[in-house]
């Protein structure tokens, strides 16, 4: 099995050659089913995310140069482009080409190293493949061995332990301290950056119910709209506090707008039930003795700052032993490549000498002397011709099993192409 | 065989004891799913080595040390795998297992135990009340896990730490829910238990006895503290650390019950011990 892949990534170009190959599911589907017409006999698959845009193509006989890949996957994605585009793309064949599909799915190559929406984006790719070409093996090997080694990555080692952004650490308190979130109420109190997206996650995650309190009634009413939500004055802000189970502060007062008193006053009114401070503000906005009540539970930009560092550096800790973890299972598929290589080279063996026999045989029968052979004689000839050619090659095919397992595979396989002629398969040496 | 039914149920403990710690402490190449196997491997083994025992000695497993501590680790086992068929409870398996294995060793092996000379109609009750102490007790148990993992979740929240035991233990509100619904099951039992008593205290004439026993002045005050506990919760609405520390308490009330009293004083319901009433040697 040949395996070619070329690409395009963040680490090799600037957004606006690598928008220039991006596909959406709907053109990775057509371009597909234009490369099955323009390279037949091969197997591809096109991962395209907002990071990167790869095409792996797999072939019996035939490995494919980064420029012919290249070339194709441009042709696929436009009709016009600047020829220094070229430059920018990369590219591997074999073993290397495998290796790196399992970098990327266990997000080794990833602008966040660890994170796991890749290997989500790498099934979808191998989906969108298999849905096209349904009997494509060789990348169906290739995309399992992939999608398996980027789980034991995740499992084994810490490289996708913890979460780097502050608005995720924030979910994750969120997730230990309210079991659903869709009963549950946000109150995002000012409308600052980071606030906004750590709401907008916990409405991705199932917030339902969202207060906006600003001093600014339009923004206010502008960010409750965006998200479903109602707008609450300023001047409200404790009367609704006791509301609220989530409380995201990102306000601009250079004093806080949030005391110890206002939140010992809601938890009281909310029967102790829990309540999660996250204060994102700088100068902050939530009294730092907040922390020591009861059922209150307050982070600053600094708690999850820190955080978020501490799980970076594990994650960089990881690399390395994730890195082993990636050869390894690279080793494996190399197995799994012979494997197949052995069953394919198994049936060209037997397709090669049932050309021969039966070719032998009608010469032999068609011979004027024997032209009134009994076709039952006629079969018996077959028959035999059939078994001796079938006990001459069991010890070939034998030797060909114990090569593929023995790991002597790459050497023996051109001399089993040598030896009966099966060299008409471009095979790359 | 009695024996090696024990040993082998006591390895099955210790064995999922472990794998529940590690799983607690580190990422694990194993799952969940091994601990709930060995654990449930090993609550069968007791079970079927109170069988043994029960049809050895032809009287109800229930009386000895043994018996009673074996039925109550069944009960708290069994209270345990019914709440980790959810996920996010399976960190609890670290605080319970343990437990249950000590008691377990504890337990030690089957010795001659004594049975209330009843006749068989009340036999039926006294099995009902036994049992229903057990389920009670398993129940107050695991419900006092649920709150030591609240606490120690809280804990983990307050000081931001977000590690391996932070992700293995359930969310707050999971936590709060769960501890709620495991002692108002309990209570309820436990309250079957204590009412089966009177009756057979009243049927046995031993109302005289019943003040002056301390295991019955102990149950009453662990029915009591969980009365307490759930008419508090039902007219407060509170929820939170404070509830947990209160049920967290209960489980002291618990023990001393079912085992300290025992262990200290002596009463009616002795292991081992003739009571007022005249008992027959079980084995």
């Amino acid at each position: 099995m040949k395996l070619s892949m070329t690409g395009i990534n963040f680490h090799s170009a600037p957004v606006e050659y690598r928008e220039r190959v991006s596909f959406t599911e709907k053109r990775v589907m057509k371009a597909l089913e234009e490369l099955s017409e323009s390279i037949p006999g091969t197997e591809a698959a096109i991962l395209s995310t907002c990071n990167r845009t790869e095409l792996y193509v797999a072939s019996h006989d035939k490995e494919f140069s980064k420029d012919e890949l290249s070339e194709v996957l441009l042709h696929l994605a436009s009709d016009s482009h600047p020829e220094e585009i070229h430059a920018f793309f990369y590219g591997e064949t074999g073993i290397e080409a495998a290796e790196h599909l399992i970098t990327v799915a266990s997000s080794l190559d990833s602008m966040v190293v660890g994170e796991t929406e890749i290997l989500g984006q790498v099934k979808q790719a191998y989906m969108l493949a298999i849905e096209k070409q349904p009997e494509c093996k060789m990348l169906h090997t290739v995309f399992q061995q992939a999608i398996k080694a980027a789980k034991r990555v995740h499992t084994d080692t810490d490289i996708s332990r913890g979460r780097v952004s502050v608005s995720s650490i924030a979910v994750d308190f969120t997730r230990k301290i309210f079991d659903h979130l869709s009963d549950k109420t946000a109150m995002i109190v000012g409308a600052g950056e980071t606030g906004e997206s750590t709401l907008s996650r916990l409405v991705e995650k199932g917030v339902k119910n969202v207060l906006v309190v600003n001093r600014s009634v339009d923004k206010a009413e502008a960010l409750a709209r965006t998200y479903g939500g109602h707008a609450v004055p300023f001047d409200l802000l404790e009367d609704f506090l006791p509301q609220a189970d989530i409380v995201i502060s990102s306000t601009s007062a250079p004093h806080c707008v949030i005391t110890e008193e206002t939140v010992r006053d809601a938890i009281t009114k909310r029967n102790d039930v829990p309540m999660l401070f996250i204060d994102i503000a700088v100068p902050r906005d939530i009294e730092e003795s907040v922390g020591t009540i009861e059922d209150a539970y307050l982070y600053n930009i600094d708690d999850l700052q820190k955080i978020a560092e501490e799980n970076m550096a594990k994650r960089w800790d990881s690399i390395e032993h994730a890195k082993v973890l990636v050869k390894e299972e690279a080793a494996e598929l190399r197995d799994l490549f012979d494997e197949l290589d052995s069953a394919v080279l198994t049936k060209q063996l037997d397709e090669c000498v049932k050309r021969i026999r039966s070719a032998e045989v009608e010469r032999f029968l068609g011979k004027s002397s024997l032209s009134s052979l009994p076709e039952q004689e006629r079969d018996e000839i077959n028959k035999l011709v059939h078994q001796v050619v079938s006990s001459i090659l069991a010890d070939p095919k034998r030797a060909i099993k114990k090569a593929e397992q023995n790991g002597s595979w790459s050497e023996y396989s051109h001399v089993v192409k040598d030896l009966f002629r099966l060299e008409g398969k471009n095979e790359k040496k | 065989m009695l024996e090696a039914v024990i040993y082998g149920g006591l390895a099955c403990y210790c064995l999922a004891s472990l794998l529940a710690v590690i799983l607690l402490v580190r990422p694990a190449h194993f799952s969940d799913r091994w601990v709930l196997t060995f654990s449930s491997a090993g609550c069968v083994a007791f079970a079927a080595a109170l069988l043994i025992d029960g049809l050895s000695t032809e009287q109800i497993p229930l009386f000895g040390r043994f018996e009673a501590i074996t039925c109550y680790s069944i009960a708290v086992s069994v209270a345990y795998v019914l709440l980790a068929t959810r996920e996010s409870m399976r960190g609890l398996s670290a605080f319970v297992l343990p437990y249950v294995t000590a008691l377990l060793f504890l337990a030690g092996t089957p010795s001659p135990f004594l049975v209330p000379n009843l006749p068989p109609y009340d036999t039926v009750w006294l099995a009902v009340h036994v049992s229903t102490a057990f389920i009670g007790y398993g129940s107050f148990t695991v419900a006092s896990a649920v709150a030591a993992s609240y606490l120690l979740q809280d804990f983990n929240l307050k000081n931001k730490r977000l590690g391996h035991v932070f992700e293995r233990l359930p969310s707050l509100e999971t936590a709060d829910r769960a501890m709620r619904r495991q002692i108002a099951f309990a209570f309820t039992i436990f309250t079957v238990s204590v009412l089966t008593g009177v009756r057979l205290a009243h049927f046995a004439s031993w109302q005289a006895e019943l003040l002056k026993d301390p295991k019955i002045i102990t149950v009453l005050l662990t029915w009591l503290l969980y009365a307490g506990l759930l008419a508090f919760c039902a007219y407060s609405r509170r929820h939170g650390k404070r509830i947990a520390q209160l049920i967290l308490i209960g489980l002291f009330f618990v023990l001393f019950s079912f085992l300290g009293v025992n262990v200290i004083t002596s009463s009616t319901h002795d292991f081992s011990i003739d009571d007022p009433a005249g008992e027959t040697t079980g084995q």
